[in-house]
């Protein structure tokens, strides 16, 4: 209702006298059952959904958002067409990372087309925040994040995907 | 039934109705504040969470028990108790169903008024032992509040009984004044319009209003307002004794409720006339039972509709309005009283 | 060489004073002016073939190569204009035509050169649309490895070869853009110093076969320290990764080693982080037991020794440390030894090998790092007199408790110490390695060793030098010379265990008394020389 938006002294003070303004400074304003009232009746119309309120919950594990383009979750290694990793291994994700939770240790690759790969790929999902920096510095695309979000685990290490994890993923 | 048994039955079965109504009240005010914020509220339990308020008792029960050093333990250990017990034992007093009613005393009305009023001890100790500003701040709002609206109360009280004794006097030629619940569900039955609302509007609204301070509900919360004082006066209770808090409130909800509807709202009385034996008295506790809901529900709304009042405007409210108000309506009532009669 | 000329001439408007036939180059760089380039390099003869050095100089029409371009009086160079700006794109985007762009897995990303040079010269593309050249990818030698595509032919290996080494594996095969670096079939890149043309190459084409993958240059932290292989003390930066150290590269130090090390000193972290290395403390108690609490240490070797003497005399306790000790660990270990009144007192040392000279370079024959420390702390007699005593005094069982260091590297106890050190009572042995095979120690404790400590050596010329810690020791190890300390405080000959910078000040004046030299800061980066050349080889010198 238009009476309880102003505050009584600011309204005495400068429209006092007027007539159409009293209203807000009588019966109706000072007693608040209208307010009152009013307010009842529009959280009743929530209870009844009308005017067309409608529950906005969604019973989570049932019903799903659906993930938007470009959402970024758990990461992912690319493989090749010979189901190969990828990843070469050069760092850039690491040394990219703000939150310090790719560790790499690199090896001698035992195929013909490339010199390195990685030896053991771990990303801590507990500290990665999930900003994407890796997928972007790759040299190579093969690290993406993937819209997977909720994966639970129950202790601590199983939290640190090492590579196998991450081409399965 | 054998007649032995009914002064027996009748508390069991009273106190065990209001036991089970208090966690499916609990239930219901979560479901209803979700309805009113266009969310959906517990429904994993259960079905349709009903068994919702089953998995809240047994949390409750199996949390720890915390005692913060430093509290007054004899107090501390009081307090909820003496929160919960007031509430049960105005009950008592309650007419639920024509000829259901633990004790029919005398003086019945003024006892609910009279040990309703004590649930104020208990919160007042609590907060009091905890050894907690907070809890001590909400300890003393409730004092405060409690005795404010005692006081338009019982003026409102006045009415209802002036009003009673006075068709009481005309109707059946008796001098003596009727003071009990029981008397006055009695008066009130027939039809509709012997209601004491009809008689006493005014008088409805300010003991509905009392009763909401009374009962620390939303918009009177001040003694355990979240925003302020943490927990108010259960700041330090954890556990059961705290569901002991939660469900003295509750109770005296209920209680307050059941008041209401005993002195306005005709008690038992389904509004016509109820036939006679078993099925009367079964139709006599529905109708008590349905009105008790519909006034525990305007709880609830009220709850989640206004916004809490700021301490001043309470004791404004209480002092400034509603007391004058009352002695206001105990003038008219005398007038028409005298006019009438 | 004579005192040469100085003269006087202008970079940029600057005016410059340099001596007369330095290069402009040189003389720009050391004025604070940079100049890219490629091929040339403080510790080798200009070249100026890879043209990256270009500027505009008042006496020639077209830009001259700054690194052959001797200074003269009056001359005017120029490094900003936009012809030498242009003659860099040029120079870069030539470069770039056949340079592969695997930046990502090269390990010279992040310390190369034409890496740094394009991103601050080189043109923003390239025109190049045909195929880049291959050129063949395959070891050198034992320690490098050839990634000939990435060759940019600067000829700086080849000239270290022939200049420094003296060797001359090295040489550029093929013709125009086919040119490369190789060896010759049958003669392979073998030479203690071959590892420093992998330092030296501008680009990723020589790289070290044992730091291969190893890490990412950028992501390691340097710290600058002296080498503990032998005594010349080369200057090195101790590179480390989560406190593990990855690679040793030298320093520039004109005094001791110019801008160079020897393939076999970068190995010297070895130990430190072998899988083999000891670290827990086994103290054997009264009643037989083990205890590795570190904290008990100096007590039980304090209470060994003591037991000893009090068994058999102050004379029946010796004490041997090692060349591989720092000065302060020496000081402290003399100290004590002094304190428990015994005379014998020794230092193990690794024997004398051949010395390996080159042509600029030299390898001394001593591999002990802190040789003259011992001789200066301990004594000259320490390293071989008082050993054949206190050896003979074991055997014929007048010496009966000995506290010893065995932190050597690559070195392990003589069979005759072996079976004289089973005789004794009590032996109290720090060690790299874990020596369970000597059932009777008594007290076995982890040593520290290169990067983990800090202090200072004294090198074969008497230069004073400083060592610095770049990794944090391993959780359950604890310094030596605190514990050596501790007993000092068991002897009651100390109040408080201090760090070895206020060791090395209560050293200096000991020691060196002539010397002033108050704090170990003052050591620098480069060293103090403290003694003159006990014998004088021919140093590196820069032509």
């Amino acid at each position: 209702m238009t009476t309880s938006t102003a505050s009584p002294p600011e309204t005495q003070q400068t429209q006092a006298p007027t007539g159409e303004k009293k209203k807000s400074t009588g019966f109706k304003f000072k007693t608040y059952i209208p307010a009152v009232i009013t307010g009842l009746w529009n959280t009743f119309k929530h209870i009844l959904k009308l005017d067309g309120h409608k529950t906005f919950t969604l019973n989570y594990p049932e019903e799903k958002l659906p993930v938007k383009k470009g959402y970024r979750g758990e990461h992912r290694l690319k493989k090749d067409e010979l189901g190969r990793e990828k990843c070469v291994a050069c760092f850039m994700c690491q040394t990219v990372c703000p939150s310090v939770c790719i560790r790499i240790i690199a090896e001698e690759a035992p195929w013909e087309d490339r010199d390195k790969r990685p030896a053991v790929f771990e990303i801590d999902m507990l500290r990665c925040i999930y900003c994407g920096m890796c997928e972007e510095a790759c040299p190579c695309d093969a690290i993406e994040l993937t819209e997977t979000y909720n994966v639970v685990a129950t202790n601590r290490h199983a939290k640190v995907y090492d590579k196998d994890r991450l081409l399965s993923n | 039934m054998p007649e032995f048994f009914l002064p027996l039955l009748t508390p069991i079965l009273v106190f065990g109705a209001i036991m089970s109504l208090v966690p499916m009240l609990v239930l219901g005010e979560r479901r209803i504040a979700a309805a009113i914020q266009d969310r959906v509220g517990p429904n994993r339990v259960g079905p349709n969470g009903l068994f919702q308020p089953l998995a809240d008792v047994v949390k409750l029960l199996f949390k720890e028990e915390i005692v913060p050093a430093g509290v007054d333990k004899w107090m501390y250990f009081l307090a909820p108790a003496l929160a919960f017990l007031p509430a049960a034992f105005a009950f008592t007093t309650i007419p639920v169903g024509r000829g259901v009613q633990i004790a029919d005393l005398n003086m019945g009305v003024l006892f609910a008024i009279t040990v309703t009023s004590l649930g104020v001890y208990g919160i007042s100790l609590g907060g009091w032992s905890s050894n907690n500003k907070f809890a001590l701040l909400g300890g003393l709002r409730s004092n405060a509040q409690v005795i404010s609206y005692e006081i338009c109360m019982g003026l409102a009280l006045i009415g209802v009984l002036m009003v009673s004794n006075f068709f009481y006097d005309v109707e059946a030629g008796q001098t003596a004044a009727v003071v009990s619940s029981g008397g006055i569900v009695e008066l009130q039955s027939g039809s509709i319009f012997n209601w004491n609302i009809f008689k006493q509007p005014l008088g409805f609204l300010i003991f509905y209003i009392a009763a909401f301070a009374e009962n620390n509900r939303l918009p009177f919360d001040l003694p355990e307002c979240e925003a302020e004082l943490v927990g108010g006066f259960h700041t330090e209770y954890s556990s059961m004794k705290f569901a002991m808090f939660f469900l003295g409130e509750y109770i005296a909800m209920v209680t307050m409720s059941a008041l209401t509807v005993t002195l306005y709202l005709g008690g038992w009385d389904p509004g016509f006339s109820l036939p006679e034996g078993f099925l009367g008295t079964l139709i006599s506790i529905g109708a008590f039972v349905v009105k008790v809901l519909i006034l525990l529900f305007i709880y609830i709304w009220v709850r989640w509709t206004l916004p809490r009042f700021r301490y001043d405007q309470l004791m404004g409210l209480g002092w400034k309005v509603l007391i004058p108000l009352a002695l206001f309506n105990i003038f008219i009532t005398a007038v028409v009283c005298l006019l009438m009669g | 060489m004579s005192e040469a000329k100085l003269v006087k001439f202008k970079i940029n408007g600057q005016e410059i004073e340099a001596p007369a036939g330095t290069m402009v180059i040189k003389a720009a760089h050391e004025a604070g002016i940079d100049v890219p380039h490629f091929c040339y390099h403080p510790g080798l003869t200009p070249d100026g073939n890879c043209r990256m050095c270009l500027v505009e100089a008042s006496n020639a029409r077209k830009p001259v190569a700054s690194c052959v371009t001797p200074v003269a009086e009056g001359l005017e160079i120029t490094t900003d204009s936009d012809t030498v700006k242009e003659a860099r794109e040029g120079v870069l985007e030539l470069m770039l035509l056949n340079h592969p762009l695997d930046c990502p897995i090269c390990d010279k990303s992040g310390e190369c050169m034409l890496q740094d040079n394009v991103y601050d010269h080189g043109p923003d593309n390239s025109r190049m649309t045909e195929p880049k050249m291959m050129k063949p990818t395959k070891d050198l030698g034992s320690t490098v490895a050839l990634w000939g595509n990435r060759c940019i032919v600067c000829q700086r290996c080849t000239r270290f070869c022939e200049e420094v080494s003296g060797t001359g594996e090295l040489a550029i095969i093929h013709r125009g853009d086919s040119s490369v670096v190789d060896v010759f079939p049958g003669y392979p890149l073998e030479n203690d110093l071959s590892l420093n043309t992998v330092d030296i190459c501008p680009v990723g084409a020589l790289i070290s076969k044992d730091f291969l993958y190893e890490a990412r240059v950028w992501n390691m932290k340097d710290t600058p320290s002296i080498c503990t292989g032998c005594s010349k003390g080369c200057n090195v930066e101790i590179q480390q990764e989560r406190n593990q150290t990855r690679r040793i590269v030298p320093r520039h130090n004109p005094e001791v080693n110019d801008y160079w090390m020897c393939d076999e000193g970068r190995e010297v972290f070895k130990p430190a982080v072998s899988e083999d290395r000891l670290l827990d403390y086994q103290l054997r108690t009264a009643d037989g037991t083990i205890d590795t609490n570190p904290k008990n240490a100096a007590s039980a070797i304090f209470n060994g020794l003591n037991q000893v003497s009090a068994n058999h005399g102050t004379q029946a306790i010796a004490g041997i440390g090692s060349a591989f000790m720092s000065c302060e660990e020496l000081y402290v270990f003399k100290l004590l030894f002094d304190g428990l009144q015994t005379p014998h007192l020794g230092a193990f040392s690794r024997p004398q090998r051949e010395a390996k000279s080159f042509k600029q370079f030299e390898i001394p024959g001593d591999p002990n790092p802190n040789r003259l420390g011992v001789e200066r702390i301990l004594g000259r007699e320490a390293l071989e007199e008082n050993l054949e005593k206190i050896l003979s005094g074991i055997q014929n069982q007048s010496i009966r408790g000995a506290l010893i260091f065995d932190d050597l590297l690559d070195w392990d106890l003589p069979a005759e110490w072996q079976s004289a050190l089973s005789q004794l009572e009590f032996l109290a042995i720090f060690s790299l390695r874990d020596r369970t095979h000597l059932p009777q120690h008594s007290c076995l404790l982890p040593a520290t060793t290169f990067g983990e400590k800090d202090g200072s050596m004294l090198n074969g010329e008497g230069r004073l030098q400083r060592l610095r810690i770049a990794t944090q020791l391993p959780r359950t190890i604890r310094y030596e010379h605190e514990i050596l300390q501790q007993m000092q405080q068991e002897l009651g000959m100390r109040s408080k265990v201090v760090p070895p910078s206020a060791l090395f000040k209560e050293m200096g004046k000991a020691v060196w008394p002539q010397l002033e030299i108050s704090t170990i800061r003052e050591l620098g980066d480069q060293g103090i020389q403290v003694e003159s050349p006990t014998e004088n080889p021919q140093r590196a010198t820069v032509s």
